[in-house]
This record gives structure tokens, C-alpha cells and sequence, in this order.
């Protein structure tokens, strides 16, 4: 029974259909291409690396629906919606094919009637309610519900309303299709469950007919119309995001390209990082279509949630909107225009200066993205160009690289009382001196030895080295800031002058392994600094004692009292995957009370310190980030929250002290706890 | 416009108390390891100023300092804030706390450098604080000195000057060339942007020899001072804190009354 053997008003059912086709495939190619080109627009950037990895790490996330199901276990059940909805219409699509596509359309018949034909329809009818089940699930919660994380637009209405047609239009095709030819039969099980009604109903052959052939030819249009209006709208993620999980950076969550120092003064006058989608890669590019607007990063950026501008959702939007306004200029043979949309930028147009210097770079925006949008480096780019070019910032910024630029630190000046060093004695270490044979060195950082809190943490650590019978060396007065703070807030030729210098001074020492306490540091010395020529073996000490207390070199015998909690530094647990260590030396305390935060390991919350956010002041009338997190430790009913990071141990402090828990919480570095539960020696 | 400004490198004035080491013997301050020298603070805000009639107007800025090899850095960070040039005198010879002295360099130096229409100083340095070389060079150079800056603007006639006295401030207007030394009122100066930095890395910086600029070497010879150390100690500190008691009222009186008495 094919419908195109018939001729329509004395045209051929064939040419309809494939004229149609055809016409739907040029509107689809045609916008493909320009997609293709305005990605092709970014700057190359080498993601074909390790491709096999790439192609089955893709396949797997995407058939398993990883990528939307990661989020259900904090309650978010959409997910389960997403892969019933993404299993149950790639069953329809592959059907389209095919059905509607070899055994239609080709004429390829053989295809048609039979066991086959029964075992398709029979997988149809019962995903097509899986699908229905998942639109009006979908339509409840985006138009009832109304989570935060969505946004209402007439896009996602629209799809829904279409999906929801074709599957309608297939049940009736379906059981109209049954019905004239007179078929009884279990299965496929609803379509011939509705057949059998119509047929007991005793509608007329001519009423079935009419309906089969005009649910038919809905049903292809709506088809072609769908997949026309993919490419137009944000359903564009269907076809981009495999892509985008493809391209994803493979080892490291937050790839920040740097600016190159060796730059000729013509080259620098094109610019310093990003301020126009003709600096983004072409990686960025793909990953303002690959976004959903799902909103995951939304409902959990510590930015948005402490009522700050930006929300990640927003700013790739805007991203994608300046895009797609400003590409077909730029794409254009006009060479006058393009320089004139050189001049459009983001900054301030679509994306406001205080957004970007609103972002912690916690990364959690990308843990809980579930097609590997690079929302950080972005943000990075853009503070590069803010800093290096337009010299805009916020005023604490500026002072903190004037204090890196001067003397090295970010802390000098006011803030620290003491310059690096002047502890070293009283924790009864010695500073490296060449020909010493020390190959091991503590690596302190900055806020570990400048600010007074945090050198007590210091201490505490180097005497837990000690009882564990490690050697190793301190650089004292001689060690330079790593320059974190200074890439993450865009000034990135102080970070590079740094990692030159750094490298320097680590060679002439001839040092071998790096243990470190901060995380930031650790991550700038482990992941960036190879870059620079300087690839030694960086620890943390949180790795170290984790390995020192399984081999039994460190053990402790007195317990805390106090229930714990542990607060995962971002640096540390999103960003290098060490979270288990911290957890397995804490479980050794003897009798020791643990409680877990909602938040933690990989998806922990920021303490509000990260990305040089040391230095910038909260914007006034919102609420502290660190606060923030202060309540959800609250929660768990801990008397101590546990850190490895002087940032967040900082920050914890600052937010017991103003939410006036002093006395009933207290934050404490892990080697500080750790020290207190040994026996003194 | 050609603008040149004066800066010296001087002992960070972060330098905890610690550290802070004198030798009694020579009237030194003996450089504590570890912590870099820095530009003077005054110095950087008088670039500051320099580099604000730059954005506005068109003018080359030229920057000086004398001191030892290191003291380059000093011309670099000047160069990375927005100075066109720079140059560094370097001689065993310019070696003095004094403030003649120095001055007399210096004006050798703008000599050679030659027509200028402004010159800037800190208006005193961060470590001394004698805040005389911008006064006596105006002399040497026989132009106006205006003092305690914290505003240049170009008028007609010259330059107006907005200036810090002690109960306010006071609006001058001096012709040019002219010597205007600046204070810290100016205002934050500016982090050098990334471009600067690298250019400043890669600039040379000329060294000038007494040979250089035609110095009387007999000027700098001992015996020429104006000024002579006498002795150096690091004060001591002391800090004494006394609570009057008694209500808020008659607390508020006492402190008054004594206030009153140390006038």
C-alpha cells in the first residue's frame, strides 16, 4: 500500500515526496554550511588527538545518556526524561530511514510486511509512548513547574508541540494503516489495539483512507520541517553536541591558552585575548551551538547563586546570539566590514565587564555540563583582553599585580606582616642551599607564607613531614609566587615572566619532586608549567599523606572529639580529580565522626576564593559566596570543617566569623587536624 | 610635549621592621636579602601624572634614574607605564645622599637630553624623604618649580597646576618649561598592560657615565656635600595605650582637655 504509486492532481506521489526531500535538504545543508563556516571562523586548535579515545568516549556517554543521567542523583529526574526521549526517538529516526526513506521512498518494498516490519512497529509503538510520556512530562515542568534552571522560549514549545504531532500522526497512520487491510493481531500492540477499535466502531474504509494518506503526508512534511528547523534553532545540539563531547579537552577541565609573550608589536595590535568571536577557537564556537539552554550550570555557578550577574547559561547564550549577528558580516568578501565588526565586541555588548570578573573558575559550570561546553576559558580570554589590552579592572586586582609585578607576591604590602621566610626558623627548617642533595622541595605558596593563618597551617604541615621522616628543603625568601593569580585574572605575560623565573630557580637547586600545599599552586605547577619547560613530579600533600598512611609511615592515636566534615578545595578535586586521598588519611583517625556535605568531591561548591577572587570584593548586596557555603557545612552539624587549600581555609574562617559560629564551627587545615591526632614526639 | 621624569629605585618600604638593618659605622641601610627594590612610590605617581597629559596630548616621556646596574628595572617598569625612553646613570662617582648633588647629575643629564617643556619628580623619595631634588633642580635648570602636584592640566599660558596644601589645595598656572613635583593626591598609577611589559623587556636602556654628560668630577668629590649624615638609628618603637575610664560623657571631656593641652 504505497502512497506514492498515486498520482496527486496528476503529479506522482515519487516526485512530491522526493521534491520535497530535496528542497528540505538544501534548506538543511545550506544552513549547515554556514555553521560549518562561522566555526571555521575560530582560531585552529588541535582536538584530533587520540581520536579512537575520542570517538568511543563519545559513543559511550551518548548511548548511555551518561552525559544527562549524571545529574538525577542530586534529585534533577529530568535526566531520566532526556534518555527516554533520546533512546525512544532514535528508534523513530532510524525508522524514518528505513521506513519512510529505502522502503518508501526507494520503492524498496521487500522491506515492508512481515516478521520485520511487525518486530519495528512493535519497538515503535511502545518507545512512542515513552516519547509522549516524556513530552507532557516536559511541558508539566517547563510550564507548570517552572524549575530555575529553564527559561521559557517558544523554541522549545515549538519541538515539543512537533514531537508530539509526529507521534500522534504515527499512531493514527499506524492504526488506520491496520485497519484497511483488515489485519488482527497482538502486535505491534497499540496501533492494532486502536485498529481493532476503529474497525469495531465500524468506521468507513473511505474515512480510514482519508485519514492514512493525510496523517501520511503530515507526518513526512513534519519530518522535514523538523529537520530543517534543527539547524535553526537550540535543538541544534542534536546534532552538535556529539561533536562536542568528541572535542572535549581530554586530560584537563580548563585549558586557558595563553598569550604569547614573543608576540611582535604588529601582532599585538590585532589584539590579546578575546574579544570577538574571531578570537575564540573553533572549539568555542561549537560549543555555543552544542548548548541546550538545559541551564545545569545555571542552578549550580556560586556566581549566579549568590545573586551575582552572570550565569553561565546567559553568557554562552550571548556568546552564540553575537555570533550568529555578527558571523554573516564577517563572512562576507567586504574587507571594510570586517574591520568594522573587529570593533563589535563582546565586552560590554553581549557579555558586561562585571561578568567576567564575576566568575570563581570553580569549574563546576563544566562538571555539570552534560555536553563539555568550556565555559572557563572563555571567561579567561576574556580578562585577558580586559587586563592586557584595555587595561580595566577591578581595583583589587590591580593592586594585587602591582604587588606580583614589584615584589613578587600577590600579598604584599598591607596584608602581610611578615615577609616569606621569617617563620622558617620557628618551624625548625632550613632553607635550600645548592649542594645540599635535597632533590624534594616544599613548595609553600604565597598565602601559606605571608599570611599568618595560613603559616600555621605551614608549620603543621612541615612537622607532619617530619615525623614521617621525609626530606625535603624549603626555598624560604627565594620562593617566588607560582603566578597563579595573576593567569586567572588575564595577566597572563606576569604569569609567563613567572614560570620563566620559576623554572630557573628550580633548576639551579636541581630539584627533582615538588610536594605541595596549595591547590592552586599544585594545578599551576603540575598542569601549566610543562608548557614553560618545567616538567617535575608535583604532589600534593594531601596524595603524599594519603600514600605516607598506607604504607603505615604516619599514624595517629588520638581522636578529634569534634564531627568532621571535609570542604574539597575546586583546584583539588574538579580540576585534578584528588578527592579520595584526603578522605582515606581523615577515615585513619582513630573513632573519628565524619559527615559529608551535599556538595562535595568532584561537584563541590566554591569557597569563593578561587580564579584571584581573593582579591576582588563581593559585590555589595549580594551574598557572600563563602558564606553560602559556610550554611551547607551547618548542615551536616559538623564542629569542624576540614580544608586543604589556604584559600578556602580563608574563606571558611571569614564566613564562620561573620555568620557568628565562632565557638560552635571551626575550620581547620588537614594537616593542622591531622598533627593534633598524633602522639607529641 | 617632551616630558622628562625623575625616579629612583629605593628599599621597599614594605621591608618588615624584622628586616629593617642599619650599620651604624658607614650610615647605611644594609639591603635585606630577599626583598627587591622597588621605585619610589612619589616617583611612580609623578610617571602617573606624565603618562595622563600622554592620553591626553601628544607627548614623549623620557625617564631618568640614577643608581647601580639593577636600577634599570626602574626605567623598565617607566617604560611599561607608558615613557618612550629611558636612560640610566651609572657611575661609581654618582654615589651620594646628596641632595645637591644628585640634583646636579640629574640636570646634567637633561642637558644632554636636551629642549624639554616639563619635568617631573616624586615630591620627595620613598627611603630619605628629603624631598629637596626637585626644588634645587629647578634651580640648576633655572625654570618655575611648582610643588605637591595632584593635578596638571595644559591651558594656554602653560600648565595649571592644582596643588596640596596643608588645609586644602591651592590652582597655580605656570608657564613651561617649567619642574612640578608630584604628590601621592595624583591618584592610583596605572598596572602597565601586557603590551607595555613586553616592549619595556625588550627595550635597551642606555647607560650614561659621569663621561657621558660633561660632570666636573670635581664637584662630586667629598667635601661638596650640602648635607652630612651625622648619625643613623632605627627608632625605636613604643606604643603606650592608656583607657580613660569614667562614663562616655566624662571620658569624651578628659580626652578633649588633653587634646587640647598637647596643641
Amino acid at each position: 500500500m504505497s502512497l506514492l504509486n498515486i498520482s496527486y492532481l496528476g503529479i506522482s506521489g515519487y516526485v512530491i515526496f522526493w521534491g520535497m526531500f530535496v528542497i528540505a535538504l538544501f534548506l538543511f545543508s545550506r544552513r549547515i554550511y554556514f555553521l560549518y563556516k562561522v566555526i571555521r571562523l575560530g582560531k585552529g586548535e588541535d582536538r584530533f588527538d587520540r581520536i579512537g579515545e575520542r570517538i568511543k568516549y563519545t559513543l559511550s556517554t551518548m548511548f548511555s545518556q551518561r552525559c544527562t543521567l549524571k545529574s538525577i542523583k542530586k534529585g534533577d529526574l529530568a535526566g531520566i526524561g532526556h534518555a527516554l526521549l533520546f533512546w525512544g526517538f532514535s528508534c523513530f529516526f532510524i525508522s524514518y530511514i528505513i521506513l519512510i526513506g529505502f522502503a518508501e521512498g526507494f520503492g524498496m518494498q521487500f522491506l515492508r510486511g512481515g516478521t520485520f516490519e511487525r518486530a519495528v512497529f512493535t519497538v515503535l509503538d511502545i518507545a512512542g509512548l515513552f516519547v509522549i510520556f516524556c513530552i507532557l512530562w516536559a511541558a508539566v515542568r517547563r510550564y507548570l513547574i517552572k524549575p530555575d534552571r529553564l527559561e521559557m522560549s517558544f523554541e522549545a514549545g515549538f519541538i515539543m508541540s512537533m514531537v508530539l504531532s509526529l507521534m500522534v500522526l504515527y499512531y493514527a497512520i499506524e492504526s488506520c494503516r491496520f485497519a484497511l487491510m483488515g489485519e488482527s493481531s497482538r502486535w505491534p500492540p497499540i496501533s492494532m489495539a486502536i485498529a481493532t477499535y476503529l474497525l469495531e466502531k465500524n468506521v468507513g474504509q473511505a474515512t480510514l483512507w482519508g485519514v492514512f494518506v493525510w496523517s501520511w503526508w503530515l507526518h513526512y512534511i513534519f519530518i522535514l520541517v523538523f529537520m530543517v528547523y534543527i539547524p535553526y534553532s537550540k535543538h541544534l545540539h542534536i546534532l552538535v553536541s556529539p561533536f562536542n563531547l568528541m572535542f572535549k579537552p581530554m586530560d584537563r577541565k580548563v585549558l586557558i591558552e595563553p598569550v604569547s609573550s614573543d608576540m611582535s608589536e604588529e601582532e599585538m595590535v590585532k589584539g590579546l585575548g578575546i574579544s570577538g568571536i574571531q578570537d575564540l577557537k573553533w572549539k568555542d564556537i561549537l560549543d555555543v551551538f552544542a548548548c541546550a539552554k538545559c541551564g545545569r550550570c545555571h542552578i549550580n555557578c556560586p556566581a549566579q547563586l549568590s545573586g551575582k550577574i552572570l550565569s553561565p547559561r546567559e553568557f554562552i547564550k550571548g556568546i552564540k546570539e553575537h555570533t550568529l549577528e555578527v558571523a554573516p558580516l564577517l563572512l562576507g568578501q567586504n574587507g571594510d566590514k570586517q574591520k568594522e565588526e573587529r570593533g563589535k565586541t563582546f565586552i560590554d555588548g553581549k557579555v558586561k565587564e562585571e561578568e567576567i570578573w564575576a566568575c570563581t573558575t570553580c569549574g563546576l559550570c563544566q562538571e555539570v555540563c552534560p555536553v563539555e561546553i568550556e565555559h572557563v576559558r572563555k571567561l579567561i580570554g576574556l580578562r585577558q583582553n580586559l587586563v592586557l589590552e584595555k587595561n580595566t579592572m577591578p581595583e583589587g586586582i590591580q593592586n594585587m599585580l602591582r604587588n606580583m609585578q614589584m615584589r613578587g607576591n600577590p600579598w604584599a604590602g598591607a596584608q602581610s606582616l611578615r615577609l616569606k621566610g621569617d617563620w622558617i626558623n620557628e618551624a625548625g627548617m632550613e632553607p635550600l642551599k645548592e649542594g645540599d642533595g635535597i632533590s624534594t622541595l616544599l613548595w609553600v605558596g604565597c598565602t601559606g607564607s605571608l599570611i599568618d593563618r595560613n603559616v600555621k597551617a605551614t608549620i603543621s604541615l612541615a612537622e607532619l613531614l617530619k615525623r614521617a621522616g621525609i626530606k625535603f628543603g624549603v626555598l624560604g625568601e627565594g620562593e617566588p609566587c607560582c603566578g597563579d593569580p595573576a593567569r586567572r585574572a588575564g595577566y597572563d605575560f606576569q604569569f609567563q615572566i613567572l614560570a620563566e623565573e620559576n623554572r630557573e630557580i628550580l633548576r639551579s637547586y636541581n630539584i627533582k619532586e615538588i610536594i605541595t600545599s596549595c591547590p592552586h599552586c599544585y594545578n599551576t605547577l603540575k598542569n601549566e608549567y610543562p608548557l614553560y619547560g618545567l616538567d617535575l613530579k608535583i604532589i600534593h600533600y594531601t596524595e603524599l599523606l594519603c600514600d605516607l598512611v598506607k604504607r603505615d609511615k604516619l599514624s595517629f592515636s588520638k581522636t578529634t572529639g569534634s564531627l568532621l566534615t571535609y570542604h574539597d578545595p575546586c583546584y583539588l578535586s574538579r580540576y585534578n580529580g584528588i578527592y579520595q586521598e584526603p578522605r582515606t588519611v581523615i577515615g585513619r583517625i582513630p573513632d573519628v565522626r565524619y559527615k559529608e556535605m551535599e556538595r562535595s568531591c568532584k561537584e563541590t561548591f566554591c569557597c569563593g576564593g578561587g580564579g584571584a577572587h581573593m582579591w576582588i570584593e563581593e559585590k555589595r548586596g549580594t551574598t557572600r559566596i563563602n558564606h553560602l557555603r559556610i550554611e551547607e557545612v551547618t548542615k551536616t552539624g559538623a564542629n569542624a570543617v576540614i580544608t586543604s587549600c589556604p584559600y578556602c581555609l580563608q574563606m571558611l574562617e571569614e564566613g564562620i566569623e561573620s555568620k557568628g559560629l565562632k565557638g560552635v564551627l571551626e575550620a581547620k587545615e588537614l594537616s593542622e587536624v591531622l598533627l593534633a591526632a598524633m602522639e607529641k614526639t | 610635549m617632551n616630558i622628562i621624569v625623575c625616579v629612583k629605585q629605593v628599599q621597599d618600604p614594605e621591608i618588615p621592621p624584622s628586616k629593617f638593618k642599619i650599620d651604624p659605622e658607614t650610615k647605611q641601610v644594609i639591603p635585606p636579602a630577599g626583598v627587591p627594590p622597588v621605585i619610589s612610590v612619589y616617583d611612580e605617581r609623578a610617571l602617573e601624572a606624565a603618562c595622563r597629559l600622554k592620553d591626553k596630548y601628544k607627548a614623549k616621556i623620557v625617564a631618568i634614574t640614577i643608581g647601580t646596574d639593577k636600577a634599570s628595572e626602574v626605567i623598565r617598569h617607566a617604560i611599561s607605564m607608558g615613557a618612550d625612553d629611558g636612560y640610566l646613570l651609572c657611575d661609581p662617582a654618582f654615589e651620594s645622599k646628596d641632595s645637591f648633588k644628585t640634583a646636579y647629575i640629574l640636570s646634567k643629564a637633561i642637558e644632554k637630553i636636551g629642549a624639554f617643556d616639563l619635568v617631573l619628580c616624586g615630591r620627595q623619595a620613598a627611603d630619605w624623604g628629603a624631598g629637596q631634588v626637585g626644588s634645587i633642580l629647578g634651580e640648576m635648570l633655572t625654570v618655575p618649580v611648582v610643588s605637591f602636584a595632584c593635578d596638571i592640566d595644559v591651558v594656554d599660558t602653560g600648565l595649571r597646576v592644582k596643588r596640596v596644601v596643608s588645609d586644602g589645595y591651592e590652582i597655580l598656572e605656570v608657564p613651561m618649561p617649567c619642574l612640578i613635583t608630584v604628590s601621592s593626591e595624583v591618584g592610583l598609577p596605572r598596572l602597565p598592560s601586557g603590551m607595555r611589559i613586553m616592549l619595556a623587556r625588550k627595550k635597551p636602556i642606555p647607560v650614561w657615565k659621569a663621561t657621558d654628560i660633561n660632570i666636573e668630577h670635581s664637584l662630586l668629590e667629598k667635601g661638596h656635600e650640602h648635607t652630612e649624615i651625622i648619625g643613623l638609628v632605627v627608632p625605636e618603637r613604643k606604643s603606650e595605650c592608656e583607657i580613660i575610664k569614667g562614663t562616655p560623657k566624662e571620658a569624651a571631656y578628659e580626652i578633649a582637655e588633653r587634646l587640647v593641652s598637647m596643641l
